[in-house]
């Protein structure tokens, strides 16, 4: 005689659910980095550290659509109980804003030897190392590159409407505008950001979501030329598209350099790995590396080897600008370019 | 009722889906609270009013007549347009953006409205498709000898109409709470900035994370406003108990509406369904740079060789979360239909009002503890996180197959000496299988679909979700769509297939 | 020793009242029929005796035992021993006859031999035998108020409770159940209540008639 479904059945259900995570209960890492980089691409380097360490490395990613804000957010969120060692962005004025609110350690690599002091913290708690460029991807078959100089060009009236920017509240492209408030001074930086928006109001300018995306209208002939970071035009060039980089001001300003900054948190479980991946991360070999990779970034040391279409720092113009600055006053105008641009 | 085990699952359930949003809450003071209301987050939040009922207001329409024709009417391939019209909403909407966007011109604030709308619609077919079936031969016929079809239909109307609604309401919350359609939109055309783009500003910026708490309150109750009366509507929209008296309606003749409106609801699955799908099978080929088979296997093997371990993680994660949600649902859902208390159908909602980023930092500050330190680094927490977030959409569903039920027959255990749990577990879950496999089938499909607020959570990297939205922003478009794809498969088709081919019919509805 | 009395009992449901204040008491071992029109109170009778509707006041006494005193229930409906054939059926529909009396003599923590005797008396006793493995949507009307009956003497009561037992029956099965509900109530003395809206329906069964009109005592 059979009898009902014993009720014990439906109760082992979340018995059987735990057992299924079995395999996924982890041994404790000996390291925990943080990395806002592409996940493609910075996951088999943390995985070469970890081989030649010898380490356990647990890394944690973030989304592109987040720009940087899952991470950074995690890290304040866990300052009471850090969980990460490591913090290794792919810009700065995060880090420069975590270091001012006392969540970072500071050290002083002796990798670091031969980076640029306009590119560390003089309290060593970060460090910057190999940077993607603010350019103008350029499609030649629409626009002349010759023709675009300045920063200034974007608001040209002859590119009415052929033109794209990152919408500047997140990402490289926020930084990019705090970066102008500093440089140009209070008033000019805002009559950029302020033009940006009206062309954009009206249609004039395209406002992608991301850098990614700007890379992708103009390699796709919907846009003539637009802001984008070095290592997305790269990756437009990879695929044969007809575009050229142009690093504006040459003769004025010059082209922001963000770097990627690595860090160490305070209170990090491991601050001696930590250390260990610091010193790695920071090496010249490995700027090197970046330099021959697909993100094509920037070298801060000149005498750093890298591929010829990637340009060194001594080619171009870089801006003259305190990151420390930019960063320490980025939340004020993150938050001015939230109001102007989300309305 | 049990009064432990109800005490114990709502112990469980406050626990994982309401702790997380009061810490969140307890973070806000008066200060934050002036900065909410400004001339421009009231026209932002004005915006988004307009963004959801726009967008409901389609799907309510075209999701009902949808319903109808797939649920009583005699059009041809009724029941797999019915199985196949769900799709959409097994997709992550920045999908369905990305493949539409590409086959119009149709841009700004239309475009996001026409996206959400379609991406919600099936919400709507569903609750509409079941209300039909569940209209008594008898009325139908009576209004027949009257008028009619005509007739029928004005009928039938009113009868449906609550659950039709109920429906739009959830649809609306669903709209207004999506960021990434409109931010996707936004970029590729004229800018439509809406209150979630303010939400997930406020939490780059603000350094002090009670402001960006409190800037989430006007979207929060924007959501009960509509949740509300959703959960008023589908008390009013569940019909009386089904007993052996009630004779199943015979699909109604269209006459000469009838090919018409196979078109119609054809259209409506190619545009919905089988466009976006189809652009992404063009597009895993190599799509705008050339089609071919070589590129499509290519991007393939690239999605399995990067995806697959994400793929398993997030099969795994998800299936466990729906197991977990299937006790929680039955236990707490028969209580919420039975003791019919307001306050305790509130709470239930909680997790689903507020906005995903705001749960998963709620999430953060609950359990990164050196006491919880170990559940917090492992997978396990990304699982904590979805059964609290989607626990109360298999509450609700279980909920309503419950009202479905003869209270006699409780009343008749409790008579013979049953206890409660074993009136629960013995009468009642076996006859409520179908909505407890559908409960456990929703929390599936929207934890595969979770990014929002499992980014905040340690093992989020595992997920697919979160390779898809990385490929997605990095460019690679032909393995986003390949991935996309392999999603798509595992999520959609063991639903699809139970539909068309199973006896026993998926209680999905919340 | 009355089987049920009752003092001063008064139902309310959503503040209005369905039924009371009643003063009456049935005999041990009496066969009483609740006639009235529709909304008279009958179920809600039925309902306060077996302890499913719960009293706003007065008192109800069981078998000489206090078994609730305004809304309080001394004793739960679960512990009252009381057979219930609920208006329409109530049966489980997922539960087979057989399944379904086991269900219940489960519930009285009987032994699997016991049980399964018990079992098969039942359902000699309301006639189903060959038809232990059908489930309630597999059995015509007739056969299936025989399962809600043999349903609730399974539980062993002292008091049997019928809802409107014939409703849905037509006349010759309901000539057919009348028959047998009087056959057992005179092999077995249960305490029986029968509730009708026909007044003439089991009149030859009944030794009282107790009348209801909008909640009160009338007969």
């Amino acid at each position: 005689m059979k009898v009902p479904a014993p009720p014990m059945r439906l109760l082992l259900a979340p018995l059987l659910a735990a057992a299924t995570l079995v395999t996924g209960c982890q041994e404790q890492p000996d390291l925990t980095v943080y990395c806002s980089l592409d996940q493609d691409f910075g996951e088999p380097l943390l995985r070469r550290f970890e081989q030649e360490s010898g380490l356990r490395v647990r890394v944690e990613f973030d989304i592109e659509a987040n720009k940087n804000v899952g991470l950074a957010r995690r890290i304040r969120e866990e300052a009471a109980r850090p969980r990460c060692d490591v913090f290794w962005s792919n810009e700065f004025a995060q880090v420069v804003s975590m270091g001012e609110d006392g969540l970072l350690a500071a050290y002083d690599s002796p990798a670091a030897a031969g980076i640029p002091e306009n590119f560390r913290d003089p309290q060593r708690r970060w460090t910057g190392f190999a940077a993607r460029a603010r350019v103008f991807i350029v499609n030649t078959k629409l626009a002349d590159p010759a023709q675009i100089k300045s920063m200034w060009d974007l608001f040209d009236p002859r590119w009415k409407g052929k033109v794209a920017m990152a919408r500047p509240l997140a990402g490289t492209t926020n930084t990019h505008m705090a970066a102008l408030y500093e440089a140009l001074g209070e008033q000019e930086g805002r009559r950029y950001v302020q033009t940006a928006q009206q062309l954009a109001s009206r249609g004039e300018l395209n406002l992608a979501n991301g850098n990614a995306h700007v890379m992708r209208l103009v390699r796709e002939g919907e846009a003539a030329f637009g802001w984008t970071d070095s290592d997305d035009f790269n990756v437009a060039l990879e695929s044969g598209a007809p575009v050229v980089a142009v690093y504006p001001d040459a003769e004025g300003l010059g082209t922001l350099l963000i770097p990627n900054t690595v860090c160490i948190l305070g209170n990090a479980p491991h601050p001696e790995n930590a250390k260990r991946f610091v010193d790695w991360v920071l090496r010249p070999e490995f700027e090197a590396e970046l330099a021959a990779s697909r993100s094509a970034q920037v070298p801060l040391r000149a005498a750093v080897p890298r591929p010829a279409h990637v340009k060194g720092a001594e080619q171009f113009k870089a801006m003259d600008v305190d990151l420390g600055r930019v960063g320490r006053s980025i939340q004020a105008r993150s938050k001015e370019l939230q109001e102007l641009f989300l309305q | 009722m049990s009064r432990s085990l109800v005490a114990s699952a709502l112990l469980a359930f406050g626990l994982v889906g309401l702790l997380p949003v009061a810490l969140m809450f307890g973070r806000i003071d008066a200060a934050d609270l002036a900065h909410v209301l400004q001339p421009r987050t009231l026209e932002l939040l004005l915006r988004t009013l307009g963004l959801g009922l726009a967008s409901a207001g389609i799907a309510l329409v075209v999701g009902l007549v949808f319903g109808f024709l797939v649920a009583r009417s005699d059009i041809p391939l009724a029941r797999p347009m019915r199985a196949i019209g769900v799709m959409p909403l097994l997709l992550p909407p920045l999908i369905l953006a990305m493949s539409w966007s590409a086959m119009t011109s149709l841009r700004g604030g239309w475009a996001t409205v026409l996206v959400l709308a379609l991406s919600t619609f099936p919400l709507v077919s569903m609750y509409a498709a079941r209300a039909f079936e569940r209209i008594d031969a008898r009325r139908e016929e009576a209004a027949w000898l009257v008028g009619g079809l005509r007739a029928v239909l004005r009928i039938e109307l009113p009868l449906v109409l609550p659950s039709a609604l109920c429906a739009a309401c959830f649809a609306f919350c669903f709209t207004i709470n999506d960021f990434s359609v409109p931010d996707y939109v936004s970029s590729i055309g004229p800018k439509y900035n809406v209150y979630a783009d303010e939400v997930f500003a406020s939490w780059r910026s603000a350094e002090d994370s009670g402001r960006a708490v409190a800037s989430a309150l006007p979207l929060i109750a924007l959501t009960l406003l509509a949740l509300l009366p959703a959960l008023a509507l589908r008390r009013r929209s569940v019909l009386d108990a089904l007993d052996g008296d009630f004779r199943t309606p015979a699909p109604l003749a269209l006459g000469r509406w009838r090919w018409p409106a196979f078109a119609f609801a054809l259209a409506l699955v190619g545009v919905a369904v089988l466009a976006p799908l189809g652009r992404l099978v063009w597009e895993s080929g190599g799509g705008p740079r050339g089609f071919s088979f070589e590129s499509m296997r290519a991007a393939f093997a690239r999605a399995l060789e990067l995806g697959r371990a994400n793929l398993q993680s997030s099969l795994l994660l998800s299936a466990a979360a729906a197991l977990v949600c299937v006790p929680l649902a039955l236990v707490i859902g028969h209580a919420l239909e039975r003791a019919r208390a307001q306050g305790l159908q509130l709470l239930v909602i909680v997790p689903i009002a507020v906005p995903a980023i705001l749960f998963g930092i709620g999430n953060i500050a609950l359990w990164n503890r050196a006491s919880t330190a170990a559940l917090y680094d492992s997978p396990y927490m990304v699982l904590v996180l979805m059964v609290g977030r989607f626990a109360p959409l298999a509450i609700l569903a279980v909920a309503a197959a419950v009202a479905m039920v003869d209270r006699r027959q409780e009343e008749a255990a409790r008579l013979a000496g049953s206890p409660p749990a074993r009136t629960l577990f013995g009468i009642l879950a076996p006859q409520l299988s179908g909505a407890l496999m559908g409960a456990a089938a929703l929390v599936f499909v929207l934890s595969m679909r979770e990014i929002d607020a499992a980014i905040f959570v340690p093992a989020a990297n595992s997920t697919v979700m979160f390779r898809l939205y990385n490929a997605v922003h990095f460019g690679r478009d032909d393995f986003v769509a390949a991935l996309a794809l392999l999603v798509a498969c595992f999520v959609a088709l063991p639903a699809l297939c139970w539909t068309l081919l199973g006896r026993k019919r998926l209680e999905v509805l919340p | 020793m009355n089987a049920v009395e009752l003092s001063g009992i008064a139902v309310e449901l959503g503040g209005r009242r369905v039924l009371g204040p009643l003063d009456t008491a049935f005999a041990q071992g009496g066969f009483t029929l609740v006639v009235g029109p529709s909304g008279s109170g009958k179920s809600t009778l039925l309902r306060t005796i077996a302890g499913l509707a719960v009293p706003a006041r007065g008192k109800l006494q069981l078998f000489g035992e206090q078994a609730s005193e305004g809304a309080k229930l001394s004793i739960p409906a679960q512990s009252r021993r009381v057979g219930f054939l609920f208006q329409g059926g109530g049966l489980w529909p997922h539960l087979s006859v057989e399944r379904t009396l086991d269900f219940v003599l489960r519930c009285r923590k009987l032994d699997r031999a016991t049980r399964e005797r018990r079992v098969k008396e039942l359902v000699e006793l309301v006639e189903l035998k060959g038809l232990e493995d059908r489930r309630p949507g597999e059995l015509s009307g007739g056969e299936a108020q025989r399962l809600g009956l043999a349903r609730a003497l399974a539980v062993d009561p002292r008091l049997l409770l019928l809802d409107e037992p014939l409703g849905p029956l037509d006349a010759r099965l309901r000539h057919s159940l009348l028959a047998r509900l009087g056959e057992l109530h005179r092999s077995l003395g249960l305490t029986t209540l029968f509730v009708t809206h026909d007044p003439d329906e089991a009149r030859s069964l009944a030794d009282r008639v107790l009348r209801l009109e909008s909640g009160r005592i009338v007969e």
